[in-house]
């Protein structure tokens, strides 16, 4: 692995050069061998330390241990820092930058942490880890700087001491937001898998299909054989959509929207573990500026696989989300929308109603989550207002809305 | 990456690593840095002792005892301020030590307080010897009760230095400044006048500031006392490692760079002239005369045991170090040869030539063996014939002078140690005397090439003269030797023919010559002898005129034909005669003449080496010989060299080896020395084979009551000389004044390097002042900027100054002693600091503000609120520092810490 070295001096650079002048200053006026001696020393003293130095940086090192690079939130785990020097010269001073979570496991902030290593020794740290929102933290050494005995120079080294750590949203009980759990059509859909009830696409046959694809009508004006294409059984697919950047021109505290992204995306798994548990399949969708279409898409069909799920929702990043859906997504033929906000964002709104103008009421739902228990005072009861009003007016569109009642879970999620 | 967003990029000040960080070698950290400590202890005591006693010449002191003594004293100073259950043992074991110390010394009969003081006066009467020898009054403790005690004085620097440094090793308030300061208050005199004869001392001081300096640079980054002990542990060690290479080849100063010393010399002159009061104009070198006559009234005078210099050589022979020749004299006093006189190109003929009178033979060996190019010339021969060694002789000065000693036969110009050109710019004025433009000093060592006698078998070199000076024998003595021969003998002959002398002295003189020298030796066979019976008839050169039985006048005169040995035999019946007519002594009687040879031999018939030389130099000129007085020291008790510099012998020349002695103008040869005073070895009598053992140097004390007898006794001298007219500066108790006062005010006279010692620590105790001023002024000013910006209530600015507040509000608490320890909670902290700063009106409590600041470290960051409650506290604080803590502490913690 190659290891960048970047070498800068240092203002104690400064003062030795002010001592080198002294000392040559001091040979003239006292011109006595006592003088030259302590000038060839001062020269000589910081080559040879130099040297030294060099030699005990190359046998500095780090690593850290993953005990569990994929925690769940508000797990207490811990990982072990540890620097070695594994020369016989100590390193006199050795300033870390650490990556390492605040106390509340908010956030990994950075530390500056200043050690020596004596020789031949390791040092050791212990890491906790325990995280209040689900994420991926990068816990470790970001940077190391070696300085000599005398702070003439320093040295940059890469130590590559990091730890990704993956924090999974927790898994929240069933809120029964998905409109096919409440009344039961999931049971009565067909499951026979080779009924093509809904038609798809038309395209030129392939040897092998089946004969009794082929479009025979069309295939006599194009005279080509065509075939439809049939879409699987959509009524047995859900596509959830997570609404993070919704709070977009709402006045929510700071540090209320981690909490929010990660209500919204546990209630979000939670749905699609429901669904994946009554046999639907689907995806989870997100705004994520960085990708093509500005969407990450996940998906799900095994309940007892939603780790990946998880871990993909522990990777969404919420903080350049943007507001409401950027564009709907397609949903096959009788699948269903969820969409699981916080926010009575008003392009939120706007995007539920053009997903129902389009899929029809019946086949759109939204999963309210209620984060009026993390505000206080005014802020709450505007809050509460707005989703109330929000509720009502989506409901009386004939749109399901379900609000979970996560107040215990929520207390949990925020303390402090 | 996704964990970039995540991670909020607020940077924290740093904090000691032991709140994070546990090192696995946590007992072999805290035996590291004892050890550290006490190796840096030792080795600044060990270097800081050598530096003293070997700059004393006191070297002995160290082997036998400074070694053990600073070891125990320094295991006396750990355990005494290791913690309370080591205490009582250290000052046991210091009881102890003393005790034991006292036993070892019973023999002075004292106790160990009066063994204690009389170490201290060793020390400060050493120092006032070269506090004298630089030339500033002393103030000598001396006293029937006070007794030197050299042994003790080991032990008193042990038993006070090394509690000293431990506590400036140890204590974690003290700064490496302060120590740096101690080092460089007690070094700089010895370092400044390179007292020191090597440079050991300097070595163990210079690897202990190393490895304290890196322990302390690691202390002060990262706050871990046992691990820094390594990095100082480590360059202690290096350094002690690297130490030796320069300590053992440099022998000699750096190169000078002239841009460097003349600006350092001008500011010198600069500061001196403005202390002295002096003009800024630097006088003309060539108007200060420092050669002033030389008095030979008898005088009593105390010597000191001062130090002069010390002379290198590789053979034992004594070494006459001449630094003055008299060529006239009035009666009273010897004035040196007026070389304006000597005109040499246009009184005879001769082109230029430099006036070196003494390098007739070196000269002229020099030129024939480069002549021949090869060193086996027969030239070598001639000079083996002689036994005569050609080889470097090393001057190093002890005091201070313009006049610069060197040996009688020295062939080429000075020359630093190491062959390179002389640090001093200097001159060869007044016929062979060398004087430096200014006093040279300790540091300005210098080598000579000089032609040394081993033995004088005064028939070789009779032998040898006779072919070196006949013409025929062209390889001995070609014509250019042979010009500058005759050059060298008209200039001898011009300049010491006696005709500058005062025409009573030639009175006395010839009285003596005539009635009593010739008529009680036989030395008159090698004058001629007429009879005129007229005065108008006598020839010029006639030595003794008196009339016979019949009434006529006999007049003696020199033979042409006399040879060396002749002469040589002359020379030694006037030595002879001297001795048997008057009596050495170091006390003679008051003078009652005004005429210092009248009394010398008329009256008192007593005297000393000036007043034996001044007679038989003008009795030799009366006899024809072109004779002078020359004036320096006698380096004569080689003994081993204790300085490694590459010589086999070192001897010690102090005040009381000044002396005084003949030269003898030999054609051909040069310039001859005599020993003319009683009890003195004459030079050539002794046998110094070279590069041999050196001879006892025990000499018998001294005798002051030596018999004309005794006086041709070949034992090397047993008494002490009084010196002649001083060539160093005298203390200004004497009757003479000191010679470098008769000059005009120099610039450079010895006030400049005291001066210098002074003024450098005092600039950069300023700049050390006025940086930390700076410091602490600007500091002062964002502290402020923060406290206002904290108070005023913006929201926003609220934001931005939570951090430095927190800082600021840790940094206020730990000026009134308050740290957070390392595992200790905030609300624990909180709590103590409620307790300790109760009784101080202080408009919230602590607890608040330090509860406050855990929003900032911890949660989303203070409130507009917390931060006017931070700001409040701190400025209470800071309110009520001067009363709580203290003026001193107080400003110690705002201008120097900067915490307050």
């Amino acid at each position: 692995m190659k290891r960048r070295l970047s070498k800068r001096p240092c203002a104690g650079l400064l003062t030795y050069a002010s001592l080198v002048a002294a000392a040559v200053i001091f040979t003239q006026a006292f011109r006595s061998p006592l003088s030259a001696v302590t000038l060839v020393f001062v020269l000589l003293l910081p080559i040879a330390e130099l040297l030294c130095f060099l030699i005990s940086v190359l046998f500095v090192g780090g690593r850290i241990s993953d005990q569990k690079p994929v925690i769940g939130k508000l797990e207490s785990h811990r990982c072990t820092l540890r620097l070695t020097n594994r020369s016989i010269l100590p390193v006199s001073c050795a300033e870390l930058t650490l990556s390492i979570p605040d106390e509340p496991g908010s956030v990994c902030e950075i530390r500056r942490q200043t050690l020596a290593i004596p020789p031949l020794s390791e040092v050791r740290c212990d890491i906790p880890l325990r995280f209040r929102y689900r994420g991926v933290y990068t816990v470790g050494v970001r940077e190391l700087l070696l300085y000599d005995w005398f702070r003439l120079i320093r040295i940059r080294k890469k130590l590559h001491a990091e730890l990704t750590v993956r924090v999974l949203p927790s898994l929240l009980p069933p809120c029964g937001a998905l409109p096919a759990a409440d009344n039961g059509d999931l049971q009565e859909q067909s499951s026979d898998r080779n009924s093509q009830t809904e038609f798809g696409d038309i395209r030129p046959y392939l040897p092998g299909d089946s004969f009794k694809t082929i479009h025979w009508k069309l295939s006599s004006k194009t005279e080509e054989l065509q075939i439809r294409k049939y879409l699987p059984e959509s009524g047995r697919t859900v596509t959830i959509f997570c609404d993070f950047g919704g709070h977009d021109g709402y006045p929510f505290p700071p540090d209320i929207l981690p909490c929010a992204a990660d209500r919204i995306a546990e209630e979000a798994l939670s749905s699609a573990r429901e669904a994946a548990a009554a046999g639907y399949s689907g995806k989870l969708l997100w705004s994520a500026p960085g990708s093509p279409d500005g969407l990450a898409v996940t998906e799900f069909t095994d309940p007892n696989g939603m780790t990946k799920t998880a871990l993909a929702l522990a990777e969404a990043d919420a903080v350049g989300a943007s507001a409401g859906m950027s564009g709907l997504p397609q949903l096959n033929i009788g699948s269903t929308l969820l969409l699981v906000t916080a926010f009575r964002s008003t392009r939120t709104e706007e995007a539920v109603r053009s997903a129902v103008s389009l899929f029809g009421a019946e086949r759109v739902s939204v999963c309210l989550c209620d984060l009026s228990e993390m505000l206080s005072g005014d802020p709450q009861s505007a809050y509460r207002r707005d989703l109330d009003a929000l509720s009502r007016r989506l409901t009386s569109s004939g749109i399901r809305v379900t609000v979970p009642n996560r107040r215990k879970q929520g207390d949990r999620n925020h303390e402090s | 990456m996704k964990a970039d967003n995540m991670s909020r990029p607020t940077e924290q000040t740093s904090r000691p690593a032991a709140t994070v960080f546990q090192s696995a070698k946590k007992r072999s950290g805290g035996a590291a840095e004892t050890v550290t400590r006490a190796l840096l202890v030792f080795c600044a005591v060990f270097g800081l002792c050598h530096l003293i006693f070997d700059s004393l010449s006191a070297p002995t002191l160290l082997v036998g005892m400074a070694i053990p003594t600073i070891l125990l004293w320094t295991l006396i100073s750990f355990l005494l301020f290791a913690s309370k259950k080591t205490a009582p043992i250290g000052a046991l074991l210091a009881v102890a030590v003393c005790f034991l110390f006292a036993r070892l010394m019973r023999e002075t009969d004292r106790d160990f307080f009066r063994l204690l003081a009389g170490g201290a006066v060793y020390l400060w009467n050493q120092f006032m010897i070269i506090v004298d020898a630089i030339g500033y009054m002393t103030f000598p403790l001396i006293g029937e009760t006070l007794h030197e005690t050299p042994e003790a004085a080991c032990f008193l620097l042990s038993m006070l230095l090394c509690p000293l440094f431990r506590f400036a090793v140890g204590k974690k308030k003290t700064h490496l400044f302060f120590a740096l300061l101690l080092i460089t208050g007690v070094c700089a005199p010895f370092l400044i006048y390179n007292l020191p004869n090597t440079n050991i001392g300097l070595c163990f001081l210079l690897a202990a500031i190393a490895g304290l300096s890196a322990m302390r640079i690691s202390e002060k980054y990262t706050g871990a006392r046992s691990s820094a002990a390594f990095s100082g542990l480590a360059a202690l060690l290096l350094s002690a490692v690297l130490l030796p290479i320069p300590a053992m080849l440099i022998r000699e100063p750096w190169r000078r760079i002239d841009s460097i010393s003349s600006s350092i010399d001008r500011l010198v002159t600069l500061v001196v002239d403005l202390v002295n009061g002096n003009s800024a104009t630097d006088p003309d070198p060539s108007l200060a005369d420092p050669i002033g006559d030389r008095d030979t009234t008898a005088d009593d005078r105390v010597f000191r045991g001062w130090e002069i210099l010390y002379a290198y050589s590789d053979t034992t022979a004594p070494l006459y170090l001449r630094n003055w020749v008299g060529a006239d004299f009035d009666g009273k006093a010897w004035s040196a040869p007026d070389t304006d006189f000597v005109d040499i190109e246009s009184q005879l003929g001769y082109p230029s030539e430099p006036y070196y009178v003494t390098y007739d033979m070196i000269d002229a060996y020099l030129t024939m063996r480069l002549k021949t190019g090869s060193p086996e010339t027969p030239m070598i021969s001639y000079m083996q014939d002689l036994n005569l060694v050609t080889a470097p002789v090393l001057i190093y000065p002890r005091s201070q002078s313009r006049l610069i000693a060197v040996p009688y036969m020295t062939a080429a110009p000075l020359t630093a140690p190491s062959g390179s050109d002389f640090s001093h710019p200097y001159r060869i004025v007044h016929d062979g005397i060398y004087l430096a433009d200014k006093n040279i000093t300790t540091t300005d060592s210098y080598r000579v090439m000089t032609l040394i006698p081993l033995s004088r078998d005064h028939e070789e070199i009779s032998a040898f003269l006779e072919r070196y000076l006949d013409p025929s024998q062209n390889s001995l003595m070609n014509s250019e030797a042979r010009r500058r021969n005759r050059l060298y003998t008209a200039q001898a002959g011009l300049l010491y023919d006696g005709s500058g002398d005062s025409d009573e002295t030639a009175g006395i003189i010839r009285l003596i010559v005539e009635d009593d020298l010739f008529r009680t030796t036989d030395i008159a066979r090698f004058f001629r002898s007429a009879e005129f019976s007229d005065k108008s008839e006598l020839p010029d050169n006639a030595v003794a005129v008196f009339k016979n039985e019949l009434g006529q006048l006999v007049c003696y005169y020199p033979d042409d034909r006399l040879t060396l040995l002749d002469k040589d035999f002359i020379v030694q019946t006037v030595v002879s005669y001297l001795a048997s007519r008057c009596r050495y002594t170091l006390t003679p009687q008051e003078p009652t003449s005004g005429n210092s040879m009248e009394e010398f031999l008329l009256i008192s018939k007593e005297g000393y080496c000036v007043q034996f030389a001044t007679a038989a130099t003008l009795i030799l000129r009366q006899l024809g010989f072109h004779a002078r007085y020359a004036e320096g020291y006698i380096a004569s008790s080689f003994g081993p060299n204790p300085t490694p510099n590459g010589y086999l012998y070192r001897s010690t020349v102090l005040d009381r080896d000044a002396h005084a002695w003949v030269e003898v103008w030999i054609d051909g040869f040069g310039w001859m020395q005599y020993e003319v005073t009683p009890g003195f070895t004459d030079i050539y009598s002794g046998e110094y084979p070279y590069g041999s053992t050196p001879v006892d140097t025990t000499t018998p004390p001294p005798d002051e009551t030596t018999t004309p007898e005794e006086s041709t006794d070949t034992e090397p001298p047993v008494t002490t000389e009084r010196p002649p007219e001083s060539t160093v500066t005298t203390p200004p108790d004497t009757d003479e004044p000191p010679l470098t006062t008769e000059m005009p005010p120099s610039p450079h006279d010895s006030g400049g390097g005291i001066l210098l010692a002074v003024f450098l620590p005092l600039s950069a105790g300023a700049i050390a002042l006025t940086l930390f001023g700076k410091r602490s002024a600007s500091r002062q000013k964002r502290r402020q900027a923060l406290l206002k910006a904290a108070l005023s209530g913006d929201p926003a600015r609220a934001a931005a100054v939570g951090a430095p507040l927190t800082q600021a509000l840790f940094d206020t608490l730990r000026a009134f002693g308050l740290i957070p320890g390392d595992s200790e909670l905030p609300s624990a902290f909180a709590a103590r600091a409620d307790a300790m700063l109760s009784g101080i009106p202080i408009g919230a409590a602590p607890s608040k503000a330090i509860l406050a600041i855990g929003k900032q470290r911890y949660g989303s960051g203070m409130s507009q609120d917390d931060c006017r409650l931070v700001a409040t506290l701190i400025r209470d604080l800071t309110a009520a520092a001067p009363m709580r803590l203290g003026k001193p502490k107080f400003l110690w913690n705002r201008h120097v810490l900067c915490l307050l």
